[in-house]
């Protein structure tokens, strides 16, 4: 799926098993594999950068620029490319990216039985919080849990801003969660939430990257309206309930911290409170 | 009257109708060519308003009444009685969908749209009313040879 996102000459020298992938202009490309970091002997031209450019934005820059401004480029397939650029404001609103440099492709995976040791059965009703540092393997491990509760007989509304979650391809969810998951692509979380506890019943809601006003106002909303959450936040530990995330800390049961040691996704600490 | 006059009159009259048919072709192909831009930047306008479609799914999705301006979207060298300015600058509007913020190409190709329906309104109902008259003209010029000769 990622090769035809990528110029040739690129996708001739991509290692087996590759985890992320970095262009940078006029730099060496840089892999990420389960062995760890690696640079490829290859410095990215230009016209090869603008032409991964081109195949990630599908040529149709309109087609993407709200997800451009957040700083990333859908691919089919839940592969996720961040942007790192030069804004382009109108007042406080960043109107699109400009003199990109970097893309960093990050292909999503699946590790079943990530989630095997929280024994999820049909009676499971934890709220649960997945926090690490970025790429220990937080959705990785969402994806396995909503899969486990999906196939345990509950509704997952999978909320998938970023595409990522269920790697949805034109109507199919290519990515396994289960038979018991709906999945709403692409919908900003402050419109998600509503829609999904009003219009889809859910058991469960699961949502990765919990990061702003309208992600707590939703998790909190949920909470109180008697649905399940299991959700990601970027951080350490159980000091991520800090300022604007004050109010998650009496929502969530099950606090699983993940780390890269001694391999990514390892389960650092199972907090049950 | 020889046999001889009869079949050169004859043939006169359909080299003379074959003519005015080639012409007629030609600017009707020319219309539906310039009728079939029009329409792509409309559907293109609409796809990317409603659904932020992408080029490629555009490109798919557009389905125009000439041969030509279809062989065009795909890039391929084609051969039709439009001046290479017109061309090039068709060309160049096309190939500029998708590489702007949505709010700039919803504008952009309004405007298209709004000048390309002045021009296919008039100068390819125009196209079409000569391409009609050509081909009367040709068939009586036919006719005319034919009683000359006969």
């Amino acid at each position: 799926m990622l090769k035809e996102y990528l110029p040739e000459k690129i996708n001739a020298i991509l290692p087996p098993s590759v985890l992320e992938i970095r262009l940078r202009r006029r730099k060496p490309i840089s892999f990420l594999t389960k062995k760890g970091k690696s640079f490829a002997n290859h410095i990215v031209t230009d016209a090869e950068f603008e032409e991964a450019l081109a195949l990630a934005t599908e040529r149709s820059l309109y087609a993407i620029t709200e997800k451009l401004v957040n700083g990333y480029l859908p691919l089919k397939g839940g592969v996720r490319v961040g942007v790192a650029g030069e804004s382009v404001s109108d007042g406080n609103r960043v109107k699109t990216v400009k003199n990109i440099t970097s893309l960093v492709y990050r292909i999503p995976h699946q590790i079943f039985g990530a989630s095997d040791f929280l024994q999820i059965d049909g009676n499971f009703r934890e709220n649960v919080l997945i926090i690490s540092p970025p790429a220990c393997g937080k959705t990785t491990f969402l994806r396995d849990l909503s899969r486990r509760l999906s196939i345990a007989g509950m509704n997952v509304a999978v909320l998938d801003e970023r595409g990522e979650i269920g790697g949805v391809v034109q109507s199919e969810v290519t990515l396994d969660l289960g038979n018991n998951a709906d999945v709403l692509v692409g919908f900003p979380k402050s419109i998600a939430y509503e829609n999904a506890l009003r219009s889809l019943n859910p058991d469960y809601i699961v949502t990765d990257e919990l990061s702003g006003e309208s992600d707590v106002k939703g998790v909190l909303r949920a909470y109180y309206g008697g649905v399940k959450v299991a959700a990601t936040l970027h951080g350490s530990g159980e000091s991520a309930f800090y300022g604007d995330f004050a109010p998650l800390a009496k929502v969530f049961d099950r606090i699983i911290v993940l780390g890269k040691e001694p391999r990514v996704g390892s389960v650092v600490q199972n907090i049950v409170r | 009257m020889s046999a001889l006059s009869v079949f050169i009159g004859v043939c006169a009259f359909f080299s003379a109708s074959f003519v005015g048919l080639w012409l007629k072709k030609r600017l009707v192909k020319k219309a539906d060519f310039y009728k079939d831009y029009y329409d792509y930047l409309t559907f293109a306008l609409e796809k990317i308003s409603y659904e932020r479609a992408v080029v490629s799914e555009i490109n798919k999705g557009f389905r125009g009444k000439s041969k030509e301006f279809s062989e065009f979207l795909e890039g391929k060298e084609i051969n039709i009685a439009i001046p290479e300015n017109d061309l090039s600058e068709i060309r160049s509007s096309i190939s500029s969908i998708g590489r702007s913020d949505a709010e700039t190409q919803i504008a952009s190709l309004s405007s298209k749209c709004a000048s390309m329906k002045r021009f296919v309104e008039n100068e390819c109902a125009s196209f079409r009313k000569d391409a009609a008259l050509r081909f009367k003209l040709a068939v009586l010029v036919g006719v005319a040879l034919f009683i000359i000769l006969v």
